[in-house]
Order: C-alpha cells, then structure tokens, then sequence
C-alpha cells in the first residue's frame, strides 16, 4: 500500500496550516465515502490525509430566520433529520434522503459532496436551485463563492489547490416558497441519472416572483437551467411545461454510458423540472 | 470508445500548427505532463500524472506524430500505461480557418483498460474530452499569450 | 409426509444467530501462524500475447517471499478441470488446455498470470505494481456473432476457429409440426451475461503438514468433496491426503460449484513454500473471474395452431462461453434443452447449439443454471404467440397445460416429470391476484395515459440434481446419523449448504424422527476429513438428494434404537412408539425411555440384544430414482411511467409448489431470494464487455443488483403436490423464485406496452429503452 501520513486536526485553523504545508500532495477527508474507495482500490493515493471528521465546528446545521448554515461536515443524515428544516426549507432535508442509504447518509457529508463534485451528486442540484453561497477557507483568508459558479467542469470546481470548503449558507426562503427535488436513481449505484432540483417564490399572483432550477447527472458539472428560469418568471403554473422544456438548452455535452444516453438524460431533465416545478409551486401556494 | 470535438485556438492555422506539434508546448500544456522527450521520428516518451475527480495515476509511454501535413492535419497516437491501467488512443488533428482564428477537429478512438475501465465507466467520455479540452484550451492560452 | 411437531413449523434459522453476531467463521476469518498473504496479476487486455514477463522488482521488494509465474507451474499443476466434456454429448467439442496462471498468451481481461505470496497483503499487492509484462495486444472477441465472423480472431491456435462445442436435442417430429401448423410465430431471444455476485467473494487458505504430507485447503465452496479429488489430480498428490474445508460460505448462487485456478496454486504454494498461504478474492477479481451466467442468444420458432394450440418449437441458439471453460460449462445449455417444453404438452421439440469461444470469463452454473434460460423463452413465447393471434395469454397457457392426471409425464426431451397440478398453482394465484378486477384497472388506467401491466410465469423447473446417470459427476448423496452416548445428535452430510437453512431443516426432520429435541442435534458439513463422499450443494438438491440420505440414515438408526429399546423393555420392536421424546410399549408411556438412555446402552454395550452391534451411527448413499418438477405460477403487476419508462413494480404473487414443506419460513426466503435475483436479470443485471474486451461493469457502481427498495412486498402461497422420487416428498426450493420471476416481469412490461404495439424486449428492461420504444410509436 501507498503509505500516507494522518492527520487529525481539531481545529479548522490548524487543519488549514497543515492543507497549505502539504499542498497538492494532501487530500482532506470529510465523510470518506469516495475518497477511501478510490484509495482502496488503488486509483488515488495521496501522501498526506488530512480528516476534517474533528472538528466539530464544522458539523453543525442552524435554521435561522434569516439563514440556514450547514457546516461543510454535516453528514447528509443531519439534514435529514434536522428539526426545524422540513418548515423552513423542505427542499434541504428532501435532497437529504434520496442519497444513497442510511448508512451513507450517515457517513457522507454535503461539504464533502459538494467539493467532490460528482457529476451525478444531488447536492449540487440543490444548492444551485437555493442559491447557496459556499464559504471557503485558503492561504490568503476567507472567500465566498455562490453555487453557480462554484461547480466548473467533471469533478472540477472552484475550489483553488491549498483551499477547504467550511460551509454552506442559505437565505431563509421567504414565506409562500417552495421547493422540490425529483430525480431518477441510476440503478446500480443509486446516484442520480438525472435530478432537478427546483425552487420558487410566489408573489401575491400566485406567480413565480424567483425561481431557481438546478439539473444533476446530465452534464460534466451540475448547472442551473437558466432558460428555464426566464420562461417561468412572472407566470404561473400554466407556464411550467413549456418552460420545462428548456431545461437542457445549452448543454453541449451530456452524460453518457450504459446506464442512459445524453438523449434520455435531455428528456428527464425536461420531464423532472416539469415535475420539480408543479411541485414547488404547489407547495409554496 | 469514439472521441470526437472542435476547439477554437486564437491564431493563425500556420501559428496553430507549429503550437500544436511542438513538444515544448505540448509538454506545458498536456494537463499533469511530468515529461515529454523525443525518441525517435515523431515519438516522444511521455510521463504524465494524469487522473479525473477521485482518480489519480501516473502513466508512461508515448505519444507519436505522424502523417504531419502542415498546416492542415496530422495523426496522434498515445499510448500509455500505469498501475491503474492502459489508455490507448488515436486520431487525427485538423485545422482550418476560422477568421483570424483557428477551428481545431478532431476524431478519434480511445481504448481503456485494466482497473480504470472497470470502475470508471462513466467518466471515460468525459475524461477524455475534458482533458482534450483542457489540452487545446492551454494551447490556446499559449497562441493568445504569444500573440 | 406427516406434518409433526418440528416439520412444517416455522422455525428460525438456527445459523442465523452467529452470522447476524459476527461470529461465523469465513475462509478470510481464519488465521494461521506465519500465514502468507497472495494478491494475483491478472491481464489487463482481453486477448494479446505475452512476449515477456519481469518479475525481479517485485522479487525483490521487501516482504515478498515468493513469484510465481505459468512457467514455474506449468509442470506441476495439471489443467483446470472441466467436466462436461464427452464428444458423444457434444460433437466436435473441442476442450483447451486451461492452466492456473497463463502462459504465452492472455484470453480474456482478470486472466491470472503472476502470483506473489508476501508477508501481508499490502506488500503482496505493491509487487503486482513492480512486474512488467510485455503484451503484444491482438484484436479481442466480444460476442458469440464476432467470434463466428470471417476472419475473426483465433482465441485458442490449437484449432482454426473459434466454435467450442455444439449441443442439440430432438424429441417427435418436428417437421411435421411445423408443416400441420396454421402459424410459425419466431422471436430471437437474448439472455444476457450475469454476474452471480455471492455476498462473500471467493477465498482459499492452504496449508501444508510436511510430517504428515497433508494439505489443509479451505475454500469458500460449494462442493468440498468434488474439489478434494480435483484438487488432488491437479497437484499429484494422492486424495487421501488432500483435506478441503469448507467453512462458513456467504452464498454461492453456483459461481462456487466450480474449480479454479486459485484453489489449486494456492495449494501448490502452501506445498512448495511450506508455509500457510491465503488468498481473499477482491469485489473486482470477483466480477472478472469468478464464473458468468447465461449469455445465449437464440431463435425461437414455434409452430402452433389458430387456436394457440402449440404442436412444436425449434430453438437454434449461439452461446458465448468465454474463453475456456470451468468445471461444468458445456452443461449448462444442456439443461435449457431437456426443459423446452415447459409446463406444456408438445412433444415435438428441436433445439441446436452452438457454442463460441470468446474473450470474456466463462460462463457456468448461475442460480437456476440453464433452466432460466428454457423458462424465459418458453413463457416469453407463450406471450409472444398470444400477442400474435390475439388470444388471452392465460388461454394459450391452460390450451396447453400438461393435465393433472398426466403425470408422470416423459416430455417430448425425454424427461419425466414426476408430478403436478398446474392448474391448481394457476387458479391460486388469480384469485390471490384478483385477476379481473386487474384487467378492469389496467384498461381504466389505459384511458388515462397510464400503463399497467400484468405478467404471468406459469414455470416448471427441474431440480434435485440427480439421478448419477444424467450427471457429469454423481448425482447421489451421503449422509451419516450418529447418537451419542449421552443422547446429542451428530448429523453428518455430504450436501455443502451456503445460505439454504439446511442446519435447520434436517434438524427438524431429525428432531421428529429420533425423538429428541432440535437443540440437541449438530449438522456438520463441508470438511472431507470429518464427513463421507458427497456431492455438494447445487441444483436444488440439498434437501431432496441428501435430506432423504440421511432420513434414510436415521431409519437405521431408529431401527437399531426401537431394537434395543424393545429388548430393554422387554417387549416387540413392532410394539414401540415415540411419544414425547420418549421411546415406549405402545399404551405404557410411564415406561419410556428418551434416545439418551437408549444410546447409553448401546455405547456401554452390556444390556444389547444378542447379535446387535455396539454403538450408533449409521450411514446411507441415496441415489435418486428421478430429478424433481417443482412449478408454479408467478404473476407481475408493474406500471410503467409513460414519462421515463422506469418500472415500479406494484404487486408480485407467487404460488409455488416445491412438495412438502419443511420449514414455510426458510422456503418463503428462498423464494425472496430468487424472485430478486430474477427480477434482476428481467431490469436491472447485464455484464458488458466493450468492442476491446474489457468488462466496463466491473463494480457496483455500474453492475446494479436489485435492491429491497425496488420491491413491494410479496404476496406467496404453495401448492402442495409429493414428489414420488424420494420419501419425504420433497422437491427444492433453491431456483424455483429465480426460474419463475424472470419472465412474469418480462410479461408484465411488454403487456404494460401492449398499446404501443410493443412484441417482445430484450432484458434487461432499463427504462430508456422503454421510453424509447413509447416514443416510437
Ligand atoms: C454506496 C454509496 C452510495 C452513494 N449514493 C449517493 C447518491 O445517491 N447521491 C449522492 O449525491 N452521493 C452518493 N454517494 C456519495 C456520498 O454522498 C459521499 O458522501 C460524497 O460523495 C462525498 O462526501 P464525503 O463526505 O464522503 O467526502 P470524502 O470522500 O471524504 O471526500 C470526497 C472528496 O472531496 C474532498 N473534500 C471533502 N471535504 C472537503 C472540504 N470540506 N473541502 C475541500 N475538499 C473536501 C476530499 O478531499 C475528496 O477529494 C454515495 C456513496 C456511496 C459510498
């Protein structure tokens, strides 16, 4: 076996000394759910392992009313089962539970995902459909990046070498706000063959004042359907399915493998935000 | 597996070719190249560190240039391999006019073996075109520098 | 079979408690002093040459003990053994020389070439990274159809092409059906590659006695005894002094009824280096060599009336093998042949196979091996023939059932089934079903754009694996009855149970049998040192083959101990009953005697009848007349989402009829079991090799098993019709719910696309090939 050095610091200040003494040849370890497989099976083998798992700063979830906060180490569980969520932002715990299983929602964590960036991950739908901004911690301070330009290319985001990404930060969704979830499994590993993810608010019309739709599994990096999002704003319901059917405008390469074609892939995009959408306004109403 | 795509480089089809086929700048802009020397007619050794996302692995081989037909096309075949595996790929390069620009097309095909080709499945398509991607995009970064 | 206290109950899997505790022994489980860890090179390509293989490096590195490469063995282990090989059974066949590791030439991407034993398993590991091996890459061999194209590769250069064997059954005259037939409805059917994925990898440990010039071989397998003699040949080494254990096995589904080339090298190793030697297959090396199932493609013709009567059925079928065969490869098809007819009563019958070599792992034995095969495409076809003329596909079922009275029945491939009531399993699962209401709502549902479908399976399947004469190597089984002094139970099989339950059904037949209670009653199994020759576990056969071995057994037994109880109590052995536990003069129960005190003196040896031996234990060698039919009809209830073509399956109803019934609980998990494993193969399970050969669903990210969520919970019943071929009555459980579920899924989503005048689809069902088929049209 490769020998790698541990490390477990207990703080995030000493856990980013040792990101920017290791360098390239450090990798942090949040939940580990991919990082110990590529490991066990050989495909990555970095010299130092840096396991964020200790600092318990970076696992907590609040609700607040203006904010929601999710530590870069919550696991995917504590989203689930967050007390306050499912009344302030059902969408959060939804994403949650269509992950995996329980044991890997108890294990992953939505920092770890997030960074990870896996080009069929829920999380990234969700964030892009909530606006997140993601808090990053690096060699020259703190830095906030928004979700949209966060998620750049196959397992490719904004994060710089010598970078961790602490947290995730949400505007509270206002009152008639909505949010859903909708994704299709992949039928072996469980990951989404598409997801959208999608928000709105409703103004006093009952038409969308925002909207936000986030697509997964479909392209190299999860994106936000933004031909979507103009055709819906300022109408109602009546509006989704021809807005809906811009959901894949401008990806200009698709997902592909047994499992699905970029064709198939396309449709549910479509499909999903159809659903995402009716749902969301649904709820918000 | 096929491999096909277009890339813009930000200078002359003349420029373009000389870039595209000079070994120091394929070396420089080969993503996670850790060596690229001549051997023989148009074969190169190269040494790359090369991976996507959760995979990461060190392969060596080489990379020949052939059927060269400045400024307008050649044939490239790369042929590498690490503990994580084989890739083997060829195709041909074409250029052509494009404005004061050049349009880069390739099409080729891209054989992938060992581990990586048994849990990777899914990210082969897109590896590749990333890193040809990412390959094209630092030569045209070098034309636009240099121009 | 009369129902008493312990048989028929349902009674908990008295092995379940240690393995939910974690404290079953697995082969990865046992430790030994200064034990060797191996790891395997394996080819990375499909099909090339090796012209060169540098092991110094690895040598070299620290904690490496030893390099062995094809070279070092190709003296000195013998080929892997493949026993289905006769050329009166497979004309033209032609049988590869297949060695432990590969020398010259790689066929096929997980091919071992190099094994290193070193101090652990990291090391052992790192020094596969450090051997180079020249390759000189030739053009691979993907499918059956490449491996016949003109100009095709060579696989093995022995020979000039590429065919492996043929294989054909015929049985009445069928071309005589087809010429009375009103209609030939024909479909090519395709029954994909599938990993069997036991939830224990495979595993050996070898050690070696040089005092005694003993090997100690544990593997997780299915047939310790068979490996014994296998493994004995290969090494040189006289069987006698070849001990193979098989300890706790975490399922085996078929791929572990098989010899393979780690067993004997690992054997060779423990010998050469004198030390202990383990080797614990990766998920990986699991995928890549450890047997396939199915992969046949083929062309079905059925010649049959307007009124669905069906007078005969062709099958020309292309198997893809793989590279070289594994211990029971060429058989495999076989069994798809003798169980054409299904549960119908046409005679005439053709089936031609042919068989390829390719680039690929072998394929073998997989849950149901064969017989899913003739299920699928029988049942398929019994639907594909109602869709063509328009008739009910339950009609054309009943039009076509073997009658109740018919049995035995000698089918038209020249087997005999030994009994049944199809109809009987047929008309339970309707009413449990409800069939009309469902038809009411599939059309209601139609009108609302939304697409349900119903799907039968009326399978008969054949199991019970023997009698000795149809099988490649025996098909009796063993069993040895032993009381203690104290009165405990040792049960001793030749059957290798791996997940079947079988510590607790024979306990239970035991326990009502002797009179003593079931936790005083061990079954051991799976060590050749300690049990007689038996066969193994496979085929359905367990319970059947060697339940009845040793109920068999136990009658002598009993007959020894009724003997002495009848004398200690002075009275007639025809006199003595069983009540409670207790052995007694018929109407003085105050008087028994419990089993204990009946072995006591049989052990002691003074108070015996004259004439009668000392001691308990008895043994007997079953060899079944016949196999058995288990049947049965499973029906599907599916909606398929007119958006995305994904398949929710909405009820699964079950009735089977395995005979009588030992323990409902452990047949209800069988069929669990099977019907997921079906249900598997009809959407989800498919091993793809691409164009180069190399296997692109090599994990579970990309290789998708069923899971609990992708099923509603299932409705089962039994139908209970006695086996005639053994005592109990019995037939097996073990593949009936894979054999059964396959098609009734299959069914049930081509019958949800009926509207879009969808015929047939082949497996699995993914949802976008689903959708695109709605899009057509
Ligand atoms: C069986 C299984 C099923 C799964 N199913 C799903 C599914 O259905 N949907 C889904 O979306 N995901 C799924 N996952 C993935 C799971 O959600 C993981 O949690 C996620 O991929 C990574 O999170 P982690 O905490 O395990 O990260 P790790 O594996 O620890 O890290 C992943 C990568 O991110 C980097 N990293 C981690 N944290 C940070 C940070 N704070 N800052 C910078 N870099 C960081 C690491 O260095 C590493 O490169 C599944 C995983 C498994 C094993």
């Amino acid at each position: 076996m490769t020998p790698f050095d541990y490390h477990a610091p207990k703080t995030l200040r000493s856990a980013m000394r040792l990101v920017q003494a290791f360098g390239d040849d450090a990798k942090v370890l949040a939940g580990g759910h991919s990082l110990i497989p590529s490991m066990k099976l050989r495909l990555a083998a970095p010299s130092v392992v840096i396991d964020l798992g200790g600092i318990a700063g970076l696992k907590r979830v609040t609700a607040g009313n203006e904010t929601i906060t999710i530590g870069a180490l919550a696991t995917h569980y504590a989203v689930e089962s967050h007390r306050l969520l499912p009344s302030k932002c059902s969408l959060l715990p939804e994403t949650a539970a269509e992950i995996g299983d329980a044991q890997v929602r108890n294990r992953g964590t939505v920092g770890g995902s997030i960074a990870h960036a896996d080009p069929a991950a829920d999380w990234p739908a969700t964030m892009l459909a909530l606006d997140a901004q993601f808090d990053i911690g690096g060699p020259d301070g703190e830095r906030a990046v928004a979700a949209s330009d966060f998620f750049v290319d196959l397992f490719i985001t904004d994060l710089q070498p010598g970078e961790v990404l602490t947290g995730i930060r949400i505007a509270t969704p206002p009152e008639n706000s909505g949010g859903a979830y909708v994704k299709m499994r992949q039928s072996a590993s469980g990951f989404a063959l598409a997801g959208v993810a999608a928000h709105v608010t409703l103004d006093d019309a009952g038409n969308c004042a925002s909207v936000a739709v986030g697509v997964t599994g479909v392209a190299p990096a999860a994106y936000r359907a933004r031909a979507v999002e103009d055709a819906l704003v300022g109408q109602g319901i009546d509006a989704v399915a021809d807005a809906s059917a811009h959901a894949a405008d401008g990806v200009e390469e698709f997902q592909e493998d047994h499992h699905a074609s970029g064709d198939y892939r396309a449709h549910l995009a479509r499909v999903f935000t159809q659903q995402a959408l009716s749902q969301a306004i649904e709820r918000a109403a | 597996m096929k491999l096909t795509g277009k890339h813009t480089i930000g200078a002359t089809v003349e420029r373009a070719f000389e870039l595209l086929i000079d070994p120091e700048v394929l070396a420089r802009c080969m993503p996670g190249c850790d060596k690229l020397e001549h051997r023989a007619d148009g074969v190169y050794d190269m040494a790359v560190s090369a991976g996507i996302g959760p995979v990461r692995g060190k392969y060596t081989g080489s990379v020949t240039l052939s059927d060269i037909q400045p400024p307008e096309r050649y044939t490239m075949v790369v042929d590498i391999k690490g503990t994580t595996g084989f890739v083997k790929g060829q195709g041909v390069v074409e250029l052509a006019p494009e404005g004061e620009n050049t349009q880069i097309s390739f099409e080729g095909d891209v054989q992938i073996g060992g581990p990586i080709a048994a849990v990777g499945q899914r990210m082969h398509a897109g590896a590749a075109r990333l890193m040809t991607r990412q390959l094209f995009g630092a030569i045209d970064a070098e034309a636009r520098a240099s121009a | 079979m009369p129902i008493s206290k312990s048989v028929g109950a349902r009674i908990k899997r008295r092995e379940d408690p240690r393995m939910i505790q974690g404290l079953a022994h697995y082969v990865d489980d046992i430790q030994l002093p200064n034990l060797l860890h191996v790891a395997i090179l394996r080819s990375p390509y499909a099909h090339a040459r090796i012209n060169g293989i540098n092991t110094d490096a690895a040598q070299n590195l620290s904690g490496v003990k030893s390099v062995v490469t094809g070279d070092d063995v190709k003296d000195v282990i013998g080929g892997i053994p493949c026993a289905a090989t006769d050329p009166e059974g497979f004309p033209g066949i032609k049988v590869p020389h297949h060695p432990v590791l590969a020398t010259g030439k790689v066929r096929f991407v997980g091919e071992p070439i190099v094994a290193v034993a070193a101090t652990d398993a990291y090391i052992a590991q790192d020094a596969l990274d450090l051997i180079e091996v020249d390759y000189e890459p030739l053009d691979a061999i993907n499918s059956a159809d490449a491996a016949f194209a003109d100009g095709a590769p060579i696989i093995h250069e022995d020979w000039d092409d590429n065919m492996a064997f043929t294989w054909s059954i015929a049985g009445g005259d069928v071309d005589a059906a087809f010429a009375e037939a009103d209609q030939v409805v024909s479909q090519r059917i395709d029954h994909q590659r599938l990993v069997p994925n036991p939830m224990e990898t495979r595993g050996v440990v070898a050690q070696y006695l040089p005092g005694k010039d003993q090997l100690n071989l544990w593997s997780s397998t299915q047939i310790p005894h068979l490996l014994r003699t296998q493994i004995s040949v290969m090494l040189g080494m006289a069987e006698n002094h070849v001990r193979v254990i098989a300890p706790e096995v975490g399922g085996g589904f078929g791929c572990k009824l098989n010899v393979y080339a780690e067993e004997a090298l690992l054997g060779h190793m423990a010998k050469y280096l004198v030390q202990p030697v383990k080797w614990i297959e990766g998920r990986r090396e699991n995928f890549l060599h450890t047997i396939h199932g199915r992969d046949q493609t083929g062309d079905v013709e059925l010649a049959v009336k307007n009124d669905g009567t069906i007078l005969g059925l062709k099958y020309t079928v292309s198997a893809d093998v793989g590279a070289y065969y594994q211990l029971l490869t060429p058989a495999i098809p076989t069994l798809t042949g003798l169980m054409l007819c299904g549960s119908y009563t046409f005679k005439n019958v053709q089936m031609n196979l042919t068989a390829a070599f390719t680039n690929k792992m072998a394929t073998d034995a997989y849950r149901g091996a064969g017989r899913p095969e003739a299920t699928y495409l029988i049942e398929r076809m019994i639907d594909v023939v109602a869709h063509d003329l328009d008739l009910d596909p339950l009609e054309v079922r009943r039009k076509n059932f073997i009658g109740k009275d018919a049995f035995p029945y000698e089918t038209g491939t020249a087997v005999a089934y030994d009994s049944g009531d199809y109809t009987a399993a047929l008309d339970k699962a309707l009413k449990m079903a409800d069939y009309e209401a469902l038809r009411e709502q599939q059309a209601k549902l139609r009108e609302e754009g939304r697409y349900l479908g119903i799907g039968f399976s009326t399978y008969v399947e054949i199991c019970g694996m023997g009698p000795s004469a149809a099988m490649p190597a025996g098909g009796w089984e063993s069993s040895t009855v032993r009381v203690d002094p104290t009165g405990k139970v040792t049960v001793l099989t030749g059957v290798s149970p791996h997940g079947q339950g079988q510590e607790t059904t024979f306990a239970q037949l035991i326990a009502d049998g002797l009179g003593v209670d079931i936790d005083d009653i061990r079954i051991i199994h799976g060590d050749t040192d300690t049990v007689q020759y038996g066969i193994g576990t496979f085929g359905s056969r367990a319970t059947a083959v060697g339940g009845t071995a040793m109920v068999h057994a136990m009658g002598k037994v009993k007959d020894k101990v009724i003997n002495i109880a009848a004398h200690l109590l002075e009275s007639n052995p025809q006199d003595i009953v069983v009540e409670d536990n207790k052995y007694c003069v018929q109407g003085a129960p105050e008087s028994g005697l419990t089993l204990g005190e009946i072995a006591m003196v049989a052990h002691v040896g003074v108070q015996l009848p004259e004439g009668t031996e000392p001691g308990l234990a008895e043994s007997h060698f079953f060899e079944p007349p016949n196999f058995t039919y288990p049947f049965g009809t499973h029906i599907a209830v599916v909606e398929v989402d007119a958006d995305t073509g994904e398949v929710e399956i909405q009820r699964y109803i079950a009735v089977d009829d395995c005979g009588n019934i030992i323990n409902p609980l452990i047949v209800e998990g069988q069929v669990h079991g099977g019907i997921a494993q079906g249900v598997g193969q009809a959407l989800y399970e498919e091993a793809i090799y691409d164009e180069s050969g190399q296997m692109i669903t090599g994990s579970f990210m990309d290789y998708a098993l069923p899971k609990a969520h992708n099923f509603p919970r299932f409705e089962l019943a039994n139908t209970v019709t006695p086996s005639p071929v053994n005592p109990m009555g019995v037939k097996g459980v073990g593949e009936a719910g894979t054999i059964g579920s396959t098609p009734a899924i299959a069914n049930a989503v081509i019958d949800a696309l009926k509207p879009f005048g969808v015929r047939h689809i082949d497996l699995p069902l993914r949802p976008e090939k689903l959708w695109k088929l709605m899009q057509e049209t």
